[in-house]
């Protein structure tokens, strides 16, 4: 089922969190809101779900208007960023519920609802675990469950807040994976929030970046990172050395004195910030954009290395990550000078102060 | 090393621990404190009690006054316990679980018969209902009886008692959210199916506790009845009244005997309430 978002506006107490926001999502894809906190996202995803009520403009479900469409009505499965399992319940009770609470006429039996249960504990792998309270479960199980419960009903969109948020790092790789590969077989309509642009480059077929209440940018994962259209989204999505220097006919930073070779074929508007990532180093001047620069600070971090680079003539130093051969390779000490190369420049448009 | 010793014996104890001594003296004044104000008074109750043997006891609650009071104290205490669980479910359930105006006034008001003196709220209703009242000859001519009979009584306890469910559910009700509500509504469950599947055996034991604290205090209720009640004996007269009777009359071991009533209510209450707790941890 598609889902069209038209205008919508939503604020609390007067403060507000969604700014008119227009979005289409198109059948069967995963799409991925991703933001800051605060910036609305999720407050969004409630809209859909009918759980908050837009102070105006509409959703429609595949057309149809569904704005005032109560909760129950929508046929959509809601995960909660904290699962929201019900703690009195076994995990085949929290996974029955939807079934259970249907109106007789259209409830299955017993037999049939005990048959769905197991089919889908089979599918998330706890077939063990039918008899237990969710308090006995870990964290990646319960996010198990929950998205277990939410498709008993067979929904018609799913939508995940923060599926991933409160889970360690492996666990959270393990289920994005399993979560990516379920919607494959599934190819159901859903939409999750997060503020993780790893999790969204990695899960999504498309990315929907959010800042303060609006869209700042819409599109696939390639997209959006390769070609960011704000300033946000270029610092959101990864890790940006922004320069405060400005450039002027090709040449950053303008004014005196520029630092000689840098970025001369660049074709940069006129007047804007600008900022690179992917910089390779070498200890000599492979390409003549290449910019000597010093080593300032030097930190392992686990399979990477953090070079801190001091640039003649900036007030910024670069900061980036190398593989760890590399740097064992260059054999990189503090205080070295060495050559940077930035393999991808940005221009970033717009009033942009870091 | 006495203090080592002992300290290596007790298997929770840590080198962040006080030092022995300190822990021994803080548990010694807690037990004597409360052996001195609430066991020792608890015995002498019901050594007066049973000071002049079993049969004693029964027939001082078998007199018909006091099973006359037994009988009222049960009857009013089965009008305020529903109504205040009617009362108390319906607040706590609108300020845990939406705002509107009016809210935070509510939640202040709820706490008023706890900061108003029981005699305060009595003699409010032997303003309003009594024959000098605001109501009073308006009642009079149509021969109702509020003040000095049982309505009165009822209506004077539903006051005293009106915060206690309320009070218990308000916070557990808060702090278990809206969550499993919402997740029940996007699973298709409507209005009833998810207070009677999802909110009522979350907030069951926070009932029961709520409810057995104010069955206590409804029926041990003295100042609020004593006001309104006139001690009409055989009338109306509860059983805290009755035990100010029989005391007066210096008659006291049919005091202590219907006050040992009191006493064993007062304890089942406790077991009840210490249950109701550790469930209502379980759930949270």
């Amino acid at each position: 089922m598609s889902i069209a978002i038209e205008k919508v506006w939503k604020s609390f107490g007067g403060v507000p969190a969604v700014k008119g926001v227009s979005l289409p999502v198109p059948s069967g894809e995963l799409v991925a809101l991703l933001g800051p906190s605060g910036s609305g996202k999720t407050t969004l995803l409630r809209v859909i779900a009918g759980l908050e009520r837009p102070d105006s403009g509409r959703v429609f479900f595949d057309g149809e208007e569904a704005t005032f469409r109560a909760v129950r009505e929508r046929k959509v499965g809601f995960v909660f960023q904290h699962y929201a399992l019900f703690r009195h319940l076994t995990v085949f009770d929290n996974i029955a519920f939807g079934l259970a609470v249907k109106p007789r006429k259209v409830r299955p039996g017993k037999r049939e609802i005990a048959e769905k249960v197991n089919a889908l504990l089979k599918l998330i792998q706890l077939e063990q675990m039918a008899d237990r309270y969710p308090a006995q479960l870990s964290g990646g199980q319960r996010q198990r469950v929950a998205l277990a419960r939410a498709l008993a009903v067979e929904p018609r969109v799913l939508l995940l807040d923060e599926p991933f948020g409160a889970l360690d790092a492996r666990v959270r790789q393990e289920l994005r994976r399993w979560l990516r590969r379920l919607h494959d077989d599934l190819k159901i309509t859903s939409v999750f929030v997060t503020h993780d642009q790893e999790e969204a480059l990695e899960v999504a077929d498309r990315i929907v970046v959010m800042n303060e209440g609006e869209i700042e940018q819409e599109g696939t994962p390639l997209e959006v990172y390769d070609h960011p259209a704000t300033p946000f989204v270029f610092d959101f999505l990864g890790k940006v050395n922004l320069f405060r220097g400005r450039a002027s006919h090709g040449r950053f930073p303008a004014g005196e004195p520029p630092v000689p070779g840098l970025l001369p074929s660049l074709k940069l508007p006129k007047l804007c910030p600008a900022s690179f990532r992917d910089v390779d180093i070498e200890h000599q001047p492979v390409d003549d954009r290449a910019v000597p620069a010093k080593v300032s600070f030097l930190l392992p971090v686990g399979p990477l290395v953090r070079v801190e680079l001091v640039f003649d003539g900036f007030d910024s130093s670069l900061e980036l990550d190398l593989p760890r051969d590399t740097a064992d390779r260059l054999a990189l000490r503090v205080g070295d000078v060495v050559f940077a190369l930035p393999k991808q420049v940005e221009s970033v448009t717009g009033d942009y102060q870091i | 090393m006495p203090f080592t010793v002992l300290c290596q014996a007790t298997s929770g104890c840590r080198d962040t621990s006080e030092p022995a001594a300190v822990r021994l003296l803080l548990v010694a004044v807690a037990l004597g404190f409360l052996a001195l104000f609430l066991f020792l008074p608890l015995g002498a109750l019901f050594a007066q009690a049973f000071a002049k043997g079993w049969d004693a006891y029964l027939a001082a609650l078998g007199d018909d006054e006091t099973l006359y009071a037994l009988r009222l104290t049960g009857l009013i205490a089965a009008c305020c316990v529903p109504a205040n669980l009617a009362f108390g479910i319906a607040a706590s359930w609108a300020i845990a679980k939406f705002t509107f105006p009016g809210r935070s006034l509510l939640v202040t008001l709820i706490d008023l018969p706890f900061s108003v003196s029981p005699v305060v709220s009595g003699l409010i209703y032997v303003l309003v209902f009594g024959l000098q009242g605001w109501l009073g000859p308006f009642l009079q001519a149509h021969d109702l009886k509020i003040i000095f009979a049982v309505p009165g009584m009822v209506l004077a306890t539903v006051f005293v008692t009106f915060p206690f469910v309320a009070r218990e559910l308000i916070p557990l009700m808060e702090s278990q959210g809206n969550d499993e509500e919402e997740a029940a509504l996007t699973l298709g469950a409507g209005g009833l199916q998810t207070y009677l599947r999802v909110t009522f055996p979350r907030i069951k034991w926070g009932i029961i506790y709520g409810v057995i604290l104010c069955n206590a205090r409804a029926m041990g209720e003295f100042g609020a009845v004593s006001v309104v009640s006139g001690h009409i004996r055989g009338a109306t007269n509860t059983v805290p009244l009755q035990v100010e009777i029989l005391y007066n009359e210096y008659n006291y071991t049919a005091a202590f005997a219907v006050a040992s009533v009191l006493a064993l209510l007062a304890l089942v209450t406790l077991a009840v309430k210490s249950m109701a707790q550790w469930k209502i941890h379980q759930l949270k």
